[in-house]
């Protein structure tokens, strides 16, 4: 086939996924501390992307816009934890879940009310074009994505085997008891994952809207499906596992539109989703599958 | 009865359980002791069916139930309590001890649907036998209450309760008395002794309590780091030095 | 003797059901109530599976869909009579989620909501894309009326009685389930499903078990629907819809059949009240929708009239008073 067409297509495919990784892994440090699959997530991330679109529309520059748009997706999502997981941590499973549902409901509503339903366009940040690279056109927007994206989740993973909070993270994972016995603050630790996990999705969606040019309401559901999809891929809860996920689920994507059309694409995220419920339910990475103690 | 041979189960790099055998006689009582973390829920879950062994074999009656899924195994009769509470809050402390006995209730969908006089009749009947076992444990006035209200004792009763419900052959009950008074300890391990008289139970008990245990259990083994460091009667192994110095300062009966 | 069995509310129940439609004659609140009841139907499949079963699904509206289409397509293009349609209906919804919930259910219950979500979002591209089929964005019309041994139900008040008399059949048949052994092992494995294993349950079945007899529930609803409204379209079948019907069951009250009744009513009630004049509450539902399920989860889990039971004391005292109004459990 036709090379220089299949590497721009690779390119892009990768490009994507890295995005999906950013924001997959997000999902993943919040399940991977409380078995709960945070829906209220995607809304967050539309909610930080809006803010940027807004910030950049006040004529904030670029980096100081986007920064402070994660920082708040962080603390919306530390509202989100304060308001709809803690009352309600030892309830039963299903509770928490349901709550944040209903928080996403209201974070769309509040943006559906503030920006409107319809889709906003996104400035273009970083300049369409291509680069040479071993005389094959490239094109530059995917390749700076991929760059960032690359290294938004180095960065997160910095923190997570680095630091000591990092550390104290990965032991309230292992056993949330165990760590408080230990003296762990657990009660600042979990709400600071889930900022962070705000602030890691919403740098994502910045990406998103960058790449795709647009913002738009219904880009939490979207995120949320891709991102899960990316997640179950690596195995839920690993971290890296998630990263790499996201970008298999970039590759599979771009595969499905180059064979059988675009129309199907979103639908890739869909079928990744049930195949691997059903045929590896621990993703190509994760241990945990059955249901015992 | 019930009979470990080897059994082995590792975290990881770490031997929780390490060639852990025990026996139990028909109609006989094991007392298992030891220090925190020596492998006593460990074993208890590879009884049960809830942990996998990585060696070893578990015989039922017999039967090899090694590796069984642990609702095949209650089917079996081995019915276990647990170490941490696991009642059903958001039921009834009657709902609770019917729940015990599922296996005997009528469960098809369609003799649900249509309760023909016998489905009708044996809930009836499954009714009054879960209050006589409530009047058995001495919870009967509280059993339209919610699980989640009743008091701590309260709580351990009704989960001997509710499973004596399952009618077992034998009872695996995961330290019943812990975080209680020496009065409750006693009280309830009165109430399993004569439980345990009434129907003849084979009975497994993991306890920390060790003078109370040592009191009515026929036999004991005692456990350190995953090992069986003592087995024999209640005196041989309190009396045994080596579980006098895992246990460092505990006072032997 | 059924009757007397089943106790005073039942009764009050019947006598209101064939009264209703004799005494209220203003046709749109005749056409509301058989909507609510319809989407009581729903409820009440959804509260079996989060409610009772605790499991989070959020495709309740796709196996409506499935089960709408279903009875309109074999209706309008085999000819097929209304209720051979209505039992299909819900065959093939259970089919369709046995078939999804199996597999899923095997591995961890949290992913039921995933694949249920996924499913929701396919069912619709698959019915909006498929034309040949399922006539694509433009929906089935001409769906004939619903009719039983030849008797055609024309009038709101007709279909008032079609639609009840099967909300009756559905309500009764779930209290049965869930008044025994099928319904406390549903709940023990929402409360604990360890615990459930160690008394001999078949987690995995009971979950399958109340999974597929939820969807059945909503393939009945879907066909009741297809030919109340006599077109069926695949914008009446999107995600938002499955919110809807999760607000309803939590509304009302998780585990409850009264619950889910009031529930469906209210949601589906109110909104058509304030209908006039007031477009951007159109706007706002899904917000106060969300809204709600956080007020509700926070304080009161059991929604109005129902029995999980994390909710502050103070509160339980009015449950208990409501619940002496309104449930109609045989003496438990």
């Amino acid at each position: 086939m036709d090379v220089p067409y299949l590497t721009e297509q690779l390119v892009n495919g990768l490009a994507t996924g890295s995005i999906y990784a950013v924001i997959a892994v997000g999902y993943a440090m919040v399940y991977s501390i409380l078995y709960l699959i945070n829906f209220a997530h995607g809304d967050v991330i539309m909610v930080g992307a809006f803010a940027a679109l807004t910030l950049i529309g006040m004529a904030f520059p670029v980096p100081a816009a986007i920064l402070a748009a994660c920082a708040v997706g962080a603390l919306v999502a530390l509202a989100v934890e304060r308001i709809a997981y803690r009352p309600v941590r030892y309830a039963n499973r299903v509770v928490p879940m349901i709550s944040a549902l209903g928080a996403g409901l209201v974070l769309a509503t509040l943006a559906h009310l503030v920006w409107g339903p319809e889709v906003q366009p996104f400035p273009q940040l970083i300049p369409r074009g291509n680069i040479e690279i071993a005389g094959i056109a490239v094109p530059q927007q995917a390749l700076i994505i991929l760059g960032l994206s690359l290294a938004i989740v180095m960065f997160a993973s910095f923190l997570l085997e680095r630091t000591r909070l990092g550390r104290a993270t990965k032991c309230v994972c292992q056993d949330i008891y165990a760590a408080q016995l230990m003296g762990i603050p657990v009660n600042l630790i979990i709400p600071l994952v889930y900022a962070v996990g705000g602030f890691l999705g919403v740098a994502g969606g910045i990406l998103f809207a960058m790449y795709f040019n647009a913002v738009f309401i219904q880009m939490g559901l979207l995120a949320t499906t891709k991102a899960w999809a990316a997640a179950m891929l690596g195995g839920v809860g690993n971290f890296y596992g998630a990263a790499l996920g996201g970008l298999m689920l970039g590759v599979a994507e771009m595969l499905a539109v180059v064979t059988v059309g675009s129309a199907y694409k979103d639908g890739v995220a869909l079928v990744i989703i049930v195949a691997v419920l059903l045929l590896r339910p621990q993703g190509l990475f994760g241990r945990r599958v059955v249901e015992r103690s | 009865m019930l009979r470990a041979e080897g059994v082995c189960v590792s975290f990881g790099g770490v031997r929780a359980v390490d060639g852990v055998s025990l026996a139990v006689a028909p109609h006989g009582t094991l007392g298992i002791i030891g220090p925190n973390g020596s492998g006593k829920t460990t074993t208890f879950n590879v009884l049960t069916g809830e942990q996998r062994a990585n060696a070893g074999r578990v015989t039922l009656g017999g039967r090899d139930i090694t590796g069984l899924a642990p609702h095949r195994i209650a089917r079996l009769g081995l019915v276990r309590t647990f170490q941490n509470l696991r009642l059903f809050p958001n039921m009834t402390v009657l709902e609770n001890v019917l729940t015990g006995g599922h296996l005997r209730q009528p469960r098809a969908l369609w003799r649900q649907l249509l309760r023909p006089p016998g489905v009708a009749h044996a809930e009836a009947v499954e009714r009054e036998r879960a209050a006589a076992l409530l009047e058995e444990v001495t919870l009967a006035d509280r059993m339209h209450a919610y699980a989640s209200d009743l008091s701590y004792g309260q709580t351990k009763r009704l989960e001997l309760a509710r499973a004596l419900n399952a009618e077992p052959l034998i009872l695996l009950l995961d330290e019943p008395t812990a975080g209680m008074n020496d009065r409750q300890a006693r009280e309830i391990l009165e109430l399993v002794r004569a439980v345990q008289a009434r129907r003849q139970l084979a009975l497994i008990v993991i306890e920390h309590n060790v003078p109370e245990l040592a009191r009515f259990v026929d036999s004991m083994i005692a456990l350190d780091a995953g090992r069986v460091i003592a087995a024999g009667t209640p005196d041989e192994v309190v009396r045994h030095p080596r579980v006098v110095a895992a246990y460092l300062g505990q006072e032997a009966a | 003797m059924l009757v007397a069995r089943a106790g005073w509310p039942a009764l009050a129940g019947i006598v209101l059901l064939i009264a209703i439609p004799l005494m209220v004659t203003d046709r749109y609140v005749l056409y509301v109530l058989n909507i609510s009841m319809i989407f009581a139907i729903l409820a009440i499949g959804q509260n079996i599976i989060t409610g009772w079963c605790g499991m989070l699904t959020l495709g309740h509206a796709a196996f409506f869909g499935v089960g709408a289409y279903t009875s309109g397509l074999l209706a309008v293009d085999h000819g097929w009579p209304f209720l051979a349609c209505f039992a299909a209906a819900g065959l093939a919804a259970g089919l369709a989620g046995a078939l999804l919930s199996l597999p899923c259910l095997r591995v961890r219950s949290d992913f039921l909501s995933l694949i249920t979500i996924a499913f929701a979002q396919m069912f619709f591209v698959v019915v909006n894309n498929w034309t040949e089929l399922t006539r694509g964005p433009m929906g089935l019309p001409r769906i004939p009326r619903m009719e039983v041994f030849g008797w055609t139900a024309r009038t709101e008040a007709e279909i008032f009685w079609v639609i009840g008399g099967v909300l009756a059949i559905v309500m009764f048949a779930v209290h049965r389930l869930v008044s025994g052994p099928i319904g406390r092992a549903w709940e023990a494995v929402r409360d604990d499903e360890n615990a459930a294993r160690a008394l001999g349950i078949n987690v995995t079945h009971a979950k399958v078990q109340a999974f597929t007899i939820g969807c059945v529930l909503a393939g009945f609803a879907g066909s009741l629907y297809a030919h109340t409204l006599r077109i069926v379209a695949p914008e009446m079948f999107f995600l938002e819809e499955s919110l809807i019907i999760m607000q309803m069951a939590i509304l009302g009250g998780l585990a409850s059949l009264p619950g889910s009744l009031l529930g469906a009513a209210l949601m589906v009630g109110i909104p058509e009240a304030l209908r006039s004049g007031n477009e951007w509450l159109i706007t706002l539902r899904p917000g106060i929708g969300g809204a709600l399920l956080l007020a509700m989860m926070i304080w009161r889990p059991q929604g109005l009239l129902g029995r999980l039971r994390d909710a502050p004391p103070f509160l339980l005292a009015l449950s208990a008073a409501l619940r002496g109004l309104f449930v109609r459990r045989s003496r438990r």
